[in-house]
């Protein structure tokens, strides 16, 4: 491994003057792409949503041009010495893998073994060989101990370890993983990243991780790659890449909070990327000196309770139990975040709220409505509910007729309807695409379509459900910020489902923590991430929040980067 | 005579209520409870079940359905069609369902029989133009005429319900062991024995490798698709889209329900299509990229070699294949129009 020097060896991977264009299409996607890897590097590629960073992946690993045929290619992409475009594909899977962001699209068997053993038994090797990889891959990737289980039975972070055992039996001497933890909660990332970096250390492999979550992954880098535009703009060693934060925040790349604050603190030649180097940094600088006692927000007048739920329980008709008793009262203008590992209830709580589900035993009252006996048409003109995934609730042919859909069935006039299209349109950025087809807009911009849809109906309740789930910071940004002012300028009351920690201390004002069907927790988001006890529901809270609590103590929890820097500076830092 | 029109009216409708609500109706209902139940659902889930039935191997499990249910087919005599379906019997026996299994099976079954008894039982032998019947029958119940036009038929006979017994016992034999095979066989078992059905070394004779894949992605698949189309649904409903059924008898509600359900499934297809196709492509991408069809002969990590108790079991099997062959050979027992 070479770290920081210049290498005289041959590289794993080296991509000179790459340049791509899809089958008709005119953009160019990348622009000169140059690279170079050495065996052994654990690379970090980010950059936000369709800056190229997928398309190089499946250039690397020759999916391009071999079965994209029609594109224009030029450059040259050498793997391991070797031109990916003079072997054919399946020689150049033994050379780079590829374990993409969805587990449910890469398993082809139905139990892991046998999954695991696909790529082995295409290539005919012998049986001993395949036996041989595929006990060591499920080994590394932490599947062995559930090796006969079927696919379907597994979690979502145990189908991501599996499909990547399958990447391992291959033996590649780089692998390239595509945001592999965007689709699983954060126990599921936990474990997937670890397999990651344990993969990269035992087995020497090249490891390009394509991820927009630097905060957790910074660490196992050698070197950050930030693309943009389809060129590389920054490629150094982290420390060192940080140094050009702004870089990264204009890109609607998150980098990780212990380096935005020592950034902004007015950056080092060498900017801490993880808790322990972050401790270090600041602590020579405010060592022994006292902090004042955060000014803890007002708590928020609450106005009339608009949500209630009583010893609510909901048991699914195959049996499983998904609520156990919960009360809950949220008021009218509040800013909620609702968490908890899948399978905790969340869904099943909120889909309730707007009358999708009924609640087995107890009463959920909206706007004292009882859902159990009030018509769902009538409780969705209270409450909006945006689902995760964009493609499931667009269905018309044009954007204008994805806005007026909701109100029109509500019986709105078409007058009221129109003025409401060109406000949604308006608050979500969307003037432009008023005529486009819905499927034709990007990923993000489908995701605030959807959100429209649900705002044109007049909600005074919205529910967010995992609004951040697998969009770059940028977009979350974005999508959050809506809501906050929906929030704070109109009093809608917002209820978001999400996973993501540093979401919920920047955006809510409450925080309700769901574990196996009961509510363990209800209250502010700076009391659960001063809280010790988090950690046995495997939540972590932001880094910004650990950095303030290993400084400081725990009774001076910060929330955001920015109130960090605010007592950094009321402390008054030695120099 | 006013009496009499009464009375025959009263037996229309009695028979009518009879024999074409209430009779199929039952079935109807049990079916439905059992789909309400999800009974259904998990029927055809495969369940770990340490029995001698479901440790025989996946070949020998297939080559008895095909046994049984090709004997079923061609051979004509009600006791040996009586032995094959004891021998079907025994066999469910030995998987040791549970009872959720067994009452889903019996309700899957039990429309076979009934149905073949009834309608054999009006038809056999009888000519509807003439409404004569062409064979010497005992009739043992009368229905109204009127329903000859609706039924084919309206007198019950003994022997008609005799033959409908007997033809219902080759389809119970056919579905019964089928049924057997895809609920006590584990899917990849099942398709890993369908695939190499005969195999030694690079020699193999069975389903292509592409089509029990396609199977298998299909299998994977189904749960998810109705995933997404429950998702499709909820989004529809809370945009107000109604898609309950509406209590009222009003024409014009109906008409209306009608509308909104065809609207409902003509916005369910286009994101459950792209969301099928996007999956489909990120399939194709990743089974590309793990060498899927780079060798003409791939190899299989786990081939299951017959144990004693399979060897035991398939030559049982084929001798009985070879006897009944022969029984009907001989033609002592061939259905009609059979060519051997």
């Amino acid at each position: 491994m070479v770290k920081g020097g210049v290498s005289v060896s041959r590289p794993v991977l080296e991509i000179e003057d790459l340049w791509y264009k899809y089958p008709y299409t005119d953009k160019w996607v990348l622009k000169g792409i140059n690279l170079r890897v050495e065996k052994g590097e654990f690379i970090v590629l980010t950059g936000r949503s369709g800056c190229g960073k997928s398309t190089l992946a499946l250039t690397i690993c020759g999916y391009i041009p071999h079965v994209i045929e029609k594109g224009v290619l030029k450059g040259r992409v050498t793997v391991d010495g070797v031109d990916t475009r003079s072997k054919p594909l399946h020689q150049l899977t033994q050379m780079v893998g590829v374990v993409l962001q969805n587990p449910e699209d890469q398993l082809f068997a139905l139990t892991v073994e046998q999954d695991v053993a696909f790529g082995p038994e295409n290539l005919a090797m012998p049986k001993d060989e395949v036996r041989r990889r595929v006990d060591q891959a499920m080994k590394d990737a932490g599947v062995y101990e559930i090796r006969d289980r079927p696919i379907f039975s597994l979690s979502g972070g145990q189908k991501q370890r599996t499909a990547i055992a399958g990447i391992l039996a291959m033996e590649p001497s780089i692998i390239i993983f595509d945001e592999p933890t965007s689709d699983l909660d954060p126990q599921g990332a936990y474990s997937v990243l670890n397999v990651i970096s344990d993969i990269q250390r035992r087995r020497d492999v090249t490891v390009i991780l394509i991820e927009h979550r630097l905060d957790e992954v910074s660490k196992y880098a050698d070197r950050i790659i930030l693309m943009e535009d389809g060129e590389i703009l920054i490629d150094d060693e982290p420390h060192k890449a940080y140094r050009e934060l702004d870089k990264f925040l204009d890109r609607g790349v998150r980098p990780p909070q212990v380096s935005e604050a020592a950034y902004k603190y007015g950056g080092d030649t060498r900017i801490p990327i993880t808790l322990d180097e972050g401790v270090e940094f600041f602590q020579d600088r405010v060592n022994g000196l006292k902090p004042p006692s955060i000014e803890t927000e007002e708590s928020i007048t609450r106005g009339d309770v608009v949500i209630e739920a009583r010893d609510v329980w909901h048991t699914y008709p195959n049996g499983v139990t998904a609520l156990k008793g919960v009360d809950l009262e949220i008021s009218e203008g509040e800013m909620v975040a609702l968490i908890g590992k899948n399978g905790s209830g969340k869904s099943t709580l909120s889909q309730m709220m707007v009358g999708l589900l009924k609640p087995t035993r107890g009463i959920v009252k909206i706007y004292g409505h009882d859902v159990r006996t009030t018509p769902m048409e009538e409780i969705i003109r209270y409450v909006g509910y945006v689902f995760q995934n964009p493609d499931h609730q667009l269905f018309t042919n044009t954007v204008l007729d994805e806005l007026s859909f909701g109100p029109r069935n509500l019986g709105i006039d078409e007058d009221e309807v129109g003025r409401r299209v060109e406000e949604a349109l308006k608050i979500l950025g969307l003037e432009e695409f008023r005529e486009r087809h819905p499927q034709s807009l990007s990923r993000g911009q489908r995701r605030r379509l959807a959100v429209a849809t649900i705002l044109t109906m007049e909600p005074k309740i919205l529910i967010l459900d995992e609004p951040t789930t697998g969009q770059d910071w940028g977009h979350s940004v974005k999508l959050m910020e809506i809501a906050r002012r929906l929030n704070r300028e109109r009093g809608v009351t917002i209820l978001f489902i999400t996973h993501d920690m540093r979401i919920v201390a920047e955006y809510a004002d409450r925080v309700i923590l769901l574990h196996e069907g009961e509510k363990v927790f209800d209250g502010s988001p700076r009391e659960i991430f001063s809280s010790r006890w988090i950690y046995q529901y495997n939540i972590l809270p932001p880094y910004i929040s650990q950095l303030s609590q290993r400084l400081f103590g725990e009774e001076n929890t910060v929330l955001s980067v920015e109130e960090f820097l605010n007592i950094i500076q009321r402390v008054g830092v030695r120099e | 005579m006013a009496i009499d029109t009464f009375i025959d009216i009263a037996k229309f409708i009695f028979d009518f209520t009879i024999f074409f609500v209430i009779g199929p109706g039952i079935i109807i209902l049990l079916i439905y409870r059992l789909l309400l139940r999800g009974a259904l659902r998990r029927f055809f889930l495969y369940e770990d079940n340490n029995s001698f039935f479901h440790r025989l191997d996946p070949r020998v499990k297939i080559f008895w359905t095909f046994t049984v249910t090709l004997l079923a087919s061609i051979l004509d005599d009600l006791l040996t069609l009586l032995a094959l379906f004891i021998w079907v019997v025994i066999m469910w026996g030995t998987a040791k369902p549970n009872r959720d299994k067994l009452a889903t099976v019996t309700v899957l079954l039990l429309p076979i029989p009934l149905n073949s008894i009834f309608y054999q039982g009006i038809r056999y032998g009888y000519d509807w133009w003439s409404q004569t019947f062409i064979y010497d029958v005992t009739p043992i119940y009368e229905m109204h005429p009127a329903l000859d036009y609706i039924l084919g038929g309206h007198i019950l006979t003994i022997e008609g319900m005799y033959y409908g017994a007997f033809q219902s016992l080759r389809i119970l034999v056919a579905a019964g062991s089928g049924l057997l095979l895809a609920t006590s066989t584990a899917p990849n078992a099942l398709l890993l024995g369908l695939t190499n059905f005969i195999k030694r070394r690079s020699f193999r004779i069975g389903v292509p490798y592409v089509i029990s894949f396609a199977v298998v992605i299909g299998i994977r698949l189904i749960p998810t698709m109705f995933e997404d189309a429950n998702i499709i649904i909820n989004a529809a409903k809370v945009r107000g889209l109604s898609i309950k059924v509406p209590r009222s008898r009003n024409p014009s509600e109906l008409l209306k329900a009608l509308r909104n359900a065809i609207k409902v499934f003509r916005h369910m297809t286009v994101p459950l299509i792209l969301s099928s196709l996007r999956r489909g492509s990120n399939i194709s991408i990743a089974a590309d990229l793990r060498a899927f069809r780079a060798k003409p002969n791939r190899t299989y990590l786990i081939e299951s070699r017959l144990s004693v108790v399979d060897w035991i079991y398939l030559l049982i099997t084929i001798a009985v294949f070879i006897f009944g062959w022969y029984l009907a050979y001989i033609g002592f027992a061939a259905t009609p129009g059979i060519i051997l």
